[in-house]
């Protein structure tokens, strides 16, 4: 079979395939399940690929394989392998306790990452950012930033007092400012929302003339 | 509730000493890949490996956990093959699987040759027909679920929350489209987009990092559940 003839065959079943998943505007129906399971079986193959072509194998080249024998180096490279085996237990009812061992180092290790990833890569740079908006020839633009990044911060704020009769309020300037943040919140996603409908518009438009107007040859 | 008649919690070993293993390779982490000028470079050195290293055994420990979802999903879905009709489309989940598997093996081993110089095609061509194509389509299928739920919004009670949501929605829909070469509502959804919009995101992205933040500073402190339940 040549490149191109697999071309062809991969641009129809393409076609054929979307058309199936777009059977469900008509409501559920088994064309449309053929397709979703055809998909969920193909991402499940590609994704076990990578991890043994890209995490697996290359780990146990670089420890177990490697030459000469060291019996540090393929315990590290087995280590990985026994907490591995351990999260199989998670699913037990007994045993479920020796699971929990084999979190322990993606935990620890995904809170660290986690931390540093949200200081320095998201705490850090957009405090700066709304710092430097504020500047005065940019000032009434700058005002309404600061105003709706500190508003929406205030709207998540659950502190309140607790009344006599055990009813549990907010201060009200807390409240006040917190109405500007759910303004603020409103207009963030009804914006998002708008762009969100554009671009699954402009990957419909897309996949149209990618695989529907193939199929019907225009 | 007084300090007396609350009730004490119990402290297992087990839990502690996975309390106990979480905070020292969360720290050893932070410390390697953070560096403390006022440690001896030596140290930093080593705590530096140490972080590598475990972030490396973390990442092969993932790449486990897929394997074992993906063995999970095969065999419920074999588990599955007996039934009809939800049998057939197990079988089919099964075949794309192992048909991936299989000539990406065959690919690999140079038994079947489809190829373009160093590039394997037919399993290119496979996840372009049966990712690629099903995954933009559903993309596409977006379009609708969105334009309806929009609909929907507005069929509902009116608020001043939906009266503003809507506001934003249609003043970006409109921004974007030609109407009659009009500037003045490109420039708005522009302004739109550029300070309230980009001020609320900010909003939320430092609220979601500073929720990060917290949750992490819990598992430091040993003050997580994770290991309690």
């Amino acid at each position: 079979m040549t490149p191109e003839t697999l071309e062809q065959i991969g641009v129809i079943a393409g076609a054929v395939l979307t058309l199936f998943t777009f059977s469900y505007l008509l409501g559920d129906n088994f064309l449309y399940r053929i397709a979703i399971h055809v998909f969920i079986g193909a991402a499940a193959g590609f994704v076990l690929l990578a991890t043994l072509e890209s995490v697996l194998i290359p780990w146990l080249s670089a420890t177990v394989l490697s030459e000469p024998f060291e019996l540090l180096r393929l315990g590290i490279g087995l280590l990985p392998f026994l907490f591995g085996l351990l999260l199989v237990y998670k699913g037990t009812t007994r045993l479920s306790r020796l699971g929990d061992f084999g979190l322990v180092l993606v935990l620890g290790v995904g809170t660290a990452l986690a931390l540093l990833g949200a200081v320095n890569g998201t705490l850090l740079p957009l405090v700066g950012n709304t710092a430097r908006i504020f500047r005065p020839e940019n000032a009434i633009n700058g005002f309404i930033g600061l105003i709706g990044t500190l508003s929406v911060l205030v709207y998540f704020t659950y502190v309140g007092l607790r009344r006599l009769s055990g009813e549990v309020t907010q201060f009200l300037p807390v409240r006040f400012i917190g109405l500007i943040g759910q303004g603020f919140i409103a207009v963030t996603l009804g914006a998002t929302y708008g762009l969100l409908i554009l671009s699954a518009l402009t990957v419909l438009s897309g996949v149209l003339a990618d695989r529907i107007f193939i199929l019907i040859g225009r | 509730m007084s300090a007396s008649t609350r009730p004490r919690r119990r402290l297992r070993l087990g839990a502690a000493l996975l309390a106990a293993l979480t905070i020292s390779i969360a720290v050893v982490t932070l410390l390697g890949l953070e560096p403390v000028p006022t440690l001896p470079p030596e140290l930093n050195q080593t705590l530096s490996a140490f972080s590598q290293l475990l972030v490396q055994l973390a990442a092969v420990i993932g790449a486990i956990a897929l394997f074992l979802g993906v063995l999970n999903l095969t065999r419920f879905h074999a588990a599955q093959l007996r039934k009809f009709p939800r049998g057939l489309y197990s079988l089919l989940l099964l075949l794309t699987l192992f048909g991936v598997l299989i000539v990406r093996a065959l690919e690999r081993g140079g038994v079947l040759r489809v190829s373009e110089g160093e590039t394997l095609t037919l399993s290119l061509t496979i996840l372009d027909v049966a990712q690629v194509a099903v995954e933009s389509a559903l993309a596409g299928l977006l379009f609708f679920a969105l334009v309806y739920g929009a609909v929907r919004l507005m069929r509902r009670r009116v608020t001043i929350w939906n009266a503003l949501f809507l506001t934003a929605l249609v003043i970006v829909l409109l921004g974007f489209s030609p109407l009659g070469g009009a500037t003045l509502l490109p420039e708005i959804r522009e302004w739109l987009l550029s300070v309230p919009v980009s001020a609320g995101t900010r909003g939320l992205l430092i609220g979601v990092a500073l929720g990060v933040v917290v949750v992490g500073v819990r598992v430091l402190i040993g003050r997580d559940r994770t290991f309690r339940e």
